[in-house]
């Protein structure tokens, strides 16, 4: 078997901090694995006490059971694939390098949060701050790709520096608020002041929307980008497959309040 | 060595390490692609006095290019890399950057890069932007026509420049002849291009001079009219002789287009065609050698 399988044997009634369980990490702890030092809650536990094991650590980590209460999966991974059969807490992917995280389910706060490079494919929703900077911090997302198949909540990809975000259901208010560069798709309708305050950056959306006044028309094109952006993705993830139809759009630049030549195109 | 009535010379093609890159310009038509990549690839036969030698390589579909539009690949050979950087940049920015509805991107992979939008992006004044994917970045520079999307660095291989035939025949329209029908051969072996005009020289040199300062010279050995005015490699029956020079990004690749041009030549103008040989220096200036009979077998 190519994946270590954790199943949760208990119902959590404090939070998991489960930032140490990552592939990378696990490769040369292969035997004391069971005894791994996690917090749960402010109290250090062993990971035996909450986990099941099964299988051998090749290609990942599955994590099985209802994980809603475990933060931090995936911080600071640099190689290797999690599955999570299931909904995950806050904090996912946070710092992630390189890899592969799929989540079967939904995600809370800060998925993505800051992350550097590799891939994360949320099956269900994602809460706030998504792609966004750990608070406090001047940067937020700077690489790697981001794929939500449901909604995701406010503050999405705020202070972004670089990378995809593709949310293919709905997004809450502020997306893109302190934007400072990289690539954020919405296929459904979002919430209020999408891009505020945003610097460089392209927010693609696919529905109709009315930006806040100082984004500034910028003309119909033919954006050539989107084709090769395209071709690109796809070949890393087929989720990506024709998400942009169409290269002719129309553009906004901003926000100019701040001096920020941002874009915010419409594709529909 | 004789192939259908046509002796191939023991002797060899003497070729020396290049620089190359391979760049890929798509446009919205099949013709403006041809327009760009021929001003791209013009004036640049010889790396004596051009800078960098290069040639349009191959034709490239719609469901290959990284934007799905038509394209093109162009080989460009330099020297060095430092070369090359300037070559490129000079010929993409004086002739893809100004052809309408143009997108510019690397068609290598190697470890070594040099700029290719990586400077031009300057032009946007500020205006630009850039997009990254993984580990490629692409530059978005506002036009009058739109945006031109251009890849920040392209690749550098190793290459080899100055693999060569020679076609000695009993007349000029003979030798002409049989050397259009082998560049058309020739031109369909990847990663190769035949950098002077309809891949055939007439000027084949020979290395300096007897005047100060010039760093190559007519080939005197292989002008028909300085028989008996000079020491000559060509006999009575021959009135012209025409070569065709091979640049590629490897030796199998060279060898390949060599091979196949012999072979065309042969097959096809065994009246009016005497000799193939390969132009060399004596082995001293490079350290590839083609040799003719070998490449044969």
């Amino acid at each position: 078997m190519s994946y270590l399988i954790l199943r949760l044997k208990k119902k959590l009634i404090f939070r998991l901090d489960l930032g140490e369980i990552v592939p990378d990490k696990l490769k040369n702890k292969k035997k004391n694995v069971k005894n791994l030092k996690i917090f749960y809650g402010n109290e250090e536990k062993k990971l035996s006490d909450f986990f099941s094991f099964q299988g051998k650590l090749n290609k990942g980590i599955i994590f099985k059971g209802n994980l809603g209460k475990c933060d931090y999966i995936g911080n600071s991974m640099k190689e290797g694939e999690i599955i999570v059969n299931g909904s995950v807490g806050e904090y996912l992917g946070n710092k992630m390098e390189n890899g592969k995280i799929l989540v079967k389910g939904s995600a809370g706060n800060y998925a993505a949060c800051s992350l550097k490079g590799g891939e994360i494919l949320i099956e269900k929703n994602a809460g706030d701050y998504l792609g966004s900077s750990i608070q406090g911090d001047k940067i937020g997302m700077s690489g790697g790709r981001v794929i939500v198949q449901g909604n995701v909540g406010n503050r999405l990809a705020f202070k972004m520096r670089a990378g995809i975000i593709f949310v293919k259901g709905n997004a809450k208010n502020y997306l893109g608020s302190q934007m400072i560069a990289g690539t954020i798709v919405i296929n459904g309708k979002i919430g209020s002041n999408p891009g505020i305050l945003m610097k460089r950056g392209t927010i693609i959306l696919k529905k109709k929307v009315s930006l806040p006044l100082y984004f500034k028309y910028s003309g119909k094109n033919n954006y050539l980008f989107l084709k090769i952006f395209q071709f690109y993705l796809e070949k890393l993830n087929s989720e990506f497959k024709n998400i942009f139809p169409d290269t002719y759009t129309v553009k906004f630049v901003g926000d100019t309040s701040c001096g920020g030549k941002g874009e915010e195109l419409i594709l529909n | 060595m004789i192939i259908n009535g046509i002796k191939i010379e023991k002797t060899f093609a003497e070729a020396f390490p290049m620089k190359a890159t391979r760049i890929i310009v798509t446009a919205e038509t099949k013709y403006w692609v041809s327009k760009a990549v021929e001003s791209m690839t013009g004036f640049a036969t010889s790396v004596i006095a051009c800078g960098c030698e290069c040639g349009i390589e191959k034709e490239i579909k719609e469901s290959s290019t990284p934007d799905g539009r038509p394209g093109a690949a162009v080989l460009l050979f330099a020297m060095d890399s430092k070369g090359l950087a300037k070559q490129v940049l000079k010929r993409i920015g004086q002739c893809v950057l100004t052809t309408p509805t143009t997108a510019c991107f690397s068609g290598l992979e190697s470890n070594e890069k040099i700029s290719l939008g990586q400077s031009l992006r300057y032009f946007g004044d500020g205006f630009q932007i850039s997009k990254k994917i993984e580990h490629k970045r692409f530059w978005r520079i506002p036009v009058m026509d739109g945006e031109f999307v251009i890849e920040e660095k392209t690749s550098v291989t190793p290459a080899i420049g100055g693999g060569n035939i020679l076609i000695l025949g009993s007349s000029r329209g003979h030798v002409l002849k049989a050397g259009q029908i082998a560049v058309k051969e020739m031109s369909k072996v990847e990663n190769i291009i035949l950098p002077f005009p309809g891949g055939l020289v007439r000027s084949g040199s020979k290395i300096g001079s007897k005047y100060k300062g010039l760093i190559a010279s007519t080939n005197d050995a292989y002008c028909p009219t300085l028989q008996g005015a000079t020491k000559t490699n060509l006999n009575n029956e021959i009135e012209a002789v025409l070569e065709i020079v091979i640049d590629g990004i490897n030796e199998e690749d060279i060898a390949k287009a060599m091979k196949k041009g012999i072979i065309t030549i042969c097959k096809n103008s065994n009246k009016g065609i005497k000799v193939i040989s390969a132009g060399n220096y004596g082995g001293k200036l490079g350290k590839y050698h083609f040799h003719l009979r070998e490449i044969m077998k």
